[in-house]
């Protein structure tokens, strides 16, 4: 191998070993790419630079981070989600094991509505968990769910996930969220499938509501209030995902209707108030921040990267694969799972990924099929302990009597319907081409 | 107002009371260092809130160009410029208020195992290898500024905003701004190691 082959590889792992020891991860690449580019390269390399940074902080695409993040924060903070869970868990009714699906459909569309996992799982684990430890749900079942629930969203549009790996295949946003609407869905429904099955099978372990309490609220007055709490996030969802996949709004502009929306929606639930604005200001800039420092941070790896011509290194490993580009997929998405336990997201989709897709859009593989697996990945990798994100997020907020075993079993079954579904989506590539297509994008 | 106990702390973190009104560990006069500090994270609170603000303006302005444009069918070069303007400062001033809120992503499996002597020494290493990038960044973006100034670069639409060298003048200010909270953040680090300043903490309380 060339010597700058080595240097790329080196790269590589001190990025790692940095990260793993705990030095902030955006700090962790910019440093491992300037000391590999200027040893591999020299100076001249990163004049280029500041027109990548210049590239990323005026991308019209990106702009809608900021926005469906204030969208989030907002439904959040001013406790519209939290209404949103009650109501859905009187609707579920005597159904056994109706609560935890109450928390699958409530994961969807707040999941949708904010696209941030920290922001769903916590918000999910606070408000349900205790309830349904309480009224005699395992408890294994319980965090299970609301981890796989809080992650969904980031299938299931309008999704940051999917807004970023637009960007990085070159894909319209429009597209990736038409494909990803299905396998998202019918991920919904095997979760609730599995509830089910669990409910049969130890019915005191998924208690549904008591009656005297159902009874103790009239239809009239449930199905006014379900009107009045569910109706305003999901028109709005409606609203924000109609207009992108109809073709009416850029997503951008999109994200500007939900957030607007968003401000809309409290102002008329009389939650709004100047205290509430500035702290939904603040935490979107902290998440904005937190986001857009990798972004920029990941350009100085990628410029190095490219600079040691990584990209023929990355095309040789995948050239010695046996078994062609059926085996490079599976050996990419074994390799994205196992980056999952250690790396955000972000971190993946723009470090990673851009390695990976040049090889495969080379060889003719549907770049909206890739994406959409990729995504699923992703989402799964949040779930997988010990590392995922989504378990230390319910750790958080858990009562102390749901312990980190508690979780971790919880999650397996639906790691497993993860897997099941990545393989459905693997010999069915239809499942997400078919949508876009009959739409006519 | 002024945090009784330690200077050090005062901007931003005002928010406990009992902090407030403890009374200062010794009675040595306010240390240079700390005043330091405070002055530089009063710099980084600011540009927080300028991004803040830039993100509520972002919200609006985005949203009255959509409904100009599908009501009204009128819309300007210069307010859509606008929107992707917001986004640099955006993204650059908040980069330094978040580090000095703890918000950095990073991998904690190890960092937590870590006693409170290591993730400082890994704290300060870390801030100074992020001096270091800041510097680097600060450094290939000057010229960069430079030639747009040079060229007069504006917008290259008829009715587009004009004087762009001023949006890209953005990048070393955020950068420079970068630094100096990064340096902030090594000192007091550093103090906290001697002893001289309160343990770290981070504060969550609007996350």
């Amino acid at each position: 191998m060339a010597e700058n082959e080595w240097l790329a590889i080196g790269m590589i792992v001190s990025f790692f070993l940095l990260t793993t020891i705990g030095v902030p991860v955006a700090i962790g690449i910019a440093l491992s790419g300037f000391i590999f580019g200027f040893l591999g390269f020299g100076e001249s390399l990163f004049n280029l630079l500041p027109h990548r940074i210049y590239g990323v902080v005026s991308n019209y695409t990106l702009m809608a981070i900021p926005l469906f993040v204030f969208m989030g924060v907002m439904l959040e903070k001013s406790k519209i989600a939290e209404e949103l869970i009650e109501v859905v868990g009187y609707l579920a009714g005597g159904l056994k094991g109706g609560m935890a699906m109450a928390i699958v459909v409530v994961g969807v569309v707040l999941g949708a509505s904010t696209g941030i996992v920290g922001a769903t799982v916590v918000t999910l684990g606070l408000l349900t968990l205790p309830v349904l430890v309480r009224r005699g749900y395992d408890k294994a079942l319980a965090a299970g769910c609301i981890c796989a629930s809080g992650t969904l969203g980031q299938i299931i549009p309008p999704s940051l996930v999917l807004i970023l790996l637009a960007d990085i295949t070159g894909q319209s946003v429009g597209t990736l969220f038409a494909a990803a609407m299905l396998p998202g869905l019918a991920l919904a429904a095997l979760y609730c499938l599995y509830i089910l099955g669990f409910a049969y099978a130890r019915p005191a372990s998924a208690p549904p509501v008591p009656l005297e309490e159902r009874s103790s609220v009239t239809g009239v007055a449930l199905a006014k209030k379900a009107v009045l709490v569910i109706g305003p996030p999901l028109a709005l969802v409606a609203t924000v995902l109609g207009t992108i996949i109809g073709g009416v709004a850029a997503p951008t502009e999109a994200a500007s209707m939900g957030a607007f929306g968003s401000l809309l929606v409290a102002l008329l639930n009389r939650r709004l108030t100047w205290p509430l604005l500035m702290a939904v200001l603040r935490g979107t800039t902290r998440i904005t921040a937190m986001i857009f420092f990798i972004l920029i941070a990941a350009q100085i790896f990628a410029l190095a990267f490219r600079g040691l011509q990584g990209e023929s290194l990355v095309h040789a490993m995948f050239e010695g694969l046996p078994g062609g580009v059926n085996a490079g997929l599976v050996f990419m998405m074994l390799l994205l799972f196992i980056l999952g336990f250690f790396l955000e997201w972000i971190e993946i989709s723009y470090i990673a990924l851009p390695l990976f897709f040049p090889y495969f859009a080379a060889a003719n593989v549907d770049p909206v099929w890739l994406a959409i697996l990729v995504a699923i990945n992703l989402q799964t990798s949040f779930l997988t302990p010990p590392f995922g994100w989504a378990l230390f997020f319910l750790k958080g907020v858990a009562p102390p009597e749901v312990t980190t075993l508690d979780i971790y079993r919880g999650v397996i079954p639906f790691i497993l319907i993860q897997v099941a579904m990545l393989a459905i989506l693997f010999a069915v590539p239809e499942l997400s081409l078919w949508l876009p297509e009959v739409i006519g994008w | 107002m002024r945090c009784v106990a330690c200077p050090m702390r005062c901007i931003a973190r005002h928010n406990t009371p009992a902090r407030m009104t403890a009374p200062r560990p010794s009675s040595a006069p306010v240390r240079l260092e700390h005043a330091l500090v405070s002055r530089l994270e009063a710099v980084t609170a600011l540009l927080g809130q300028v991004a803040a603000f830039a993100i509520f303006a972002l919200v609006l302005l985005v949203t009255t160009n959509v409904l100009l444009r599908y009501f009204f069918r009128t819309g300007s070069v210069w307010s859509q410029e606008l929107e992707w303007h917001l986004m640099a400062p955006i993204a650059l001033f908040a980069i330094p208020y978040t580090l000095m809120k703890g918000d950095a992503v990073r991998v904690d499996v190890l960092y937590e195992r870590f006693s409170g002597r290591t993730r400082l020494l890994l704290d300060i290493f870390a801030g100074i290898v992020g001096m270091a990038v800041a510097f680097l960044l600060l450094k290939y973006s000057i010229p960069y500024v430079e030639k747009s100034w040079m060229n007069g670069e504006g917008s290259p639409d008829p009715g587009g905003l004009p004087a762009r060298y001023l949006l890209k003048a953005i990048l070393p200010i955020g950068f420079a701004a970068l630094f100096c909270q990064q340096l902030a953040q090594v000192i007091t680090n550093c103090a906290r190691l001697s002893g001289t300043a309160y343990p770290a903490d981070t504060d969550k309380s609007d996350p």
